[in-house]
């Protein structure tokens, strides 16, 4: 089972939910923000092995006539000739392999390139994409090979490529938002998302203080509202030290209400 | 002498466009008259810079005129023996007596 937490905005709790829940529900954490994972801060894994994460990248030998034929077929515009030189920009290349298949000259051969690393252990998985590499997709997808029977999936903020790849073939969505404008304009882009890609889901409104137009939305739009996290400064406090939430047992019942109302919605979803 | 221009439009009172790699044409200038040609980079995802500096390396130009370049259509083009001159603000007519005149600058590094 896998339970992918995904919000639109960044900022608004994810990683606090997916960790604390992976604990109380005892699953397995993947992180697969890999700009920027933050899961191992509270959750202190031990014993981590740790992966290298490639790309291939193709190198031209000296067959090359410069016929240009990879140029045009490149859809990420990474390869470009200049005079009798071809060059590749490493950064542009998505490791497709189109510029190999192309060659009429069996000038290229491909070449593993490091982009970052992923470790785990036993139930902690994360990803970490070098610095200046612009493409998170491939350590994603190495991250989430890391199987585990039961897994939560931290995932990144946004609505892009990154967070589709995340929340792929998850059999529930947990929503997390926050009641403030931008948390609301941009939970309406993660729910377009998932309903999209036709994943289950609930929502959680974090920082919870009274009735807003975070609830006027679910309702109106008859979205189901799993948890509310309410707001406090005992969380706040607990957060800036790097400490798990469930450590106060006001928010420990808050988990486990959760955990039991997700259970269900898996369970339904699984037999439904 | 082949000049290209980063362009607004397919007439000589369009203005050098700002931007290179996602410029709406190429205008080309040869023997007294301007053609146009399609920015092939302009639609890309990524790469735009990239894809627009091969249009204009295919095109074989001994000048071209444009206001700046990202840093990877300036490493492309610097790699080969086009000269780069600056433009603000003007249309491509003006641009060409400009250079003419030798009162274009030369871009000695990417704007970033």
């Amino acid at each position: 089972m896998d339970i992918v937490v995904l919000s639109g905005k960044g900022g608004t709790g994810k990683t606090t939910v997916a960790t604390n829940l992976s604990v109380v529900m005892d699953y397995s954490y993947i992180d697969c923000d890999v700009e920027e994972p933050n899961g191992y801060i509270f959750l202190k894994p031990q014993a981590l092995k740790e992966e290298e994460v490639f790309l291939l990248n193709p190198v031209f030998n000296a067959a090359c006539t410069k016929c240009g034929k990879c140029v045009k077929a490149c859809e990420y515009n990474a390869i470009v000739t200049v005079l009798d030189k071809i060059m590749l920009f490493e950064e542009l290349c998505h490791g497709c392999g189109t510029c190999k298949l192309v060659c009429p000259m069996d000038a290229i051969t491909e070449v593993e390139r490091v982009i970052g690393h992923i470790s785990y252990n036993d139930t902690f998985a994360m990803g970490l994409l070098k610095i200046k590499e612009p493409m998170g997709g491939p350590i994603i997808s190495a991250v989430k090979r890391i199987k585990r029977k039961n897994r939560i999936i931290d995932a990144p903020p946004g609505t892009s490529c990154s967070v589709v790849k995340s929340v792929e073939d998850a059999d529930y969505a947990v929503l997390v938002t926050e009641p403030t404008t931008f948390g609301l304009h941009d939970l309406k882009k993660a729910v377009e998302l998932v309903v999209q890609m036709e994943i289950p889901f609930g929502v959680i409104i974090n920082r919870y203080e009274v009735v807003s137009l975070m609830d006027h939305y679910l309702k109106t739009e008859n979205i189901e509202i799993i948890g509310k996290i309410p707001f406090s400064k005992e969380a706040a406090v607990l957060y800036s030290k790097g400490h798990m939430l469930i450590e106060a047992p006001s928010y420990l019942k808050v988990f486990e209400e959760l955990a039991d109302t997700v259970k269900r919605r898996l369970n339904e979803s699984r037999s439904g | 002498m082949k000049i290209v221009l980063s362009s607004h439009g397919n007439h000589k009172d369009e203005l050098v466009d700002v931007k290179f790699g996602r410029c709406k044409c190429f205008a080309v200038y040869e023997d007294d008259s301007f053609s146009y040609v399609e920015n092939t980079g302009r639609d890309s995802n990524q790469g735009a810079g990239v894809g627009a500096a091969q249009v204009v390396l295919d095109l074989k130009p001994d000048v071209l005129l444009t206001e700046r370049l990202g840093p990877k259509a300036f490493k492309v083009l610097n790699e080969s023996e086009i000269k780069i001159l600056k433009c603000h603000g003007m249309s491509l007519e003006e641009a060409v007596t400009r250079f003419q005149n030798h009162e274009l600058d030369v871009i000695e590094k990417a704007y970033r």
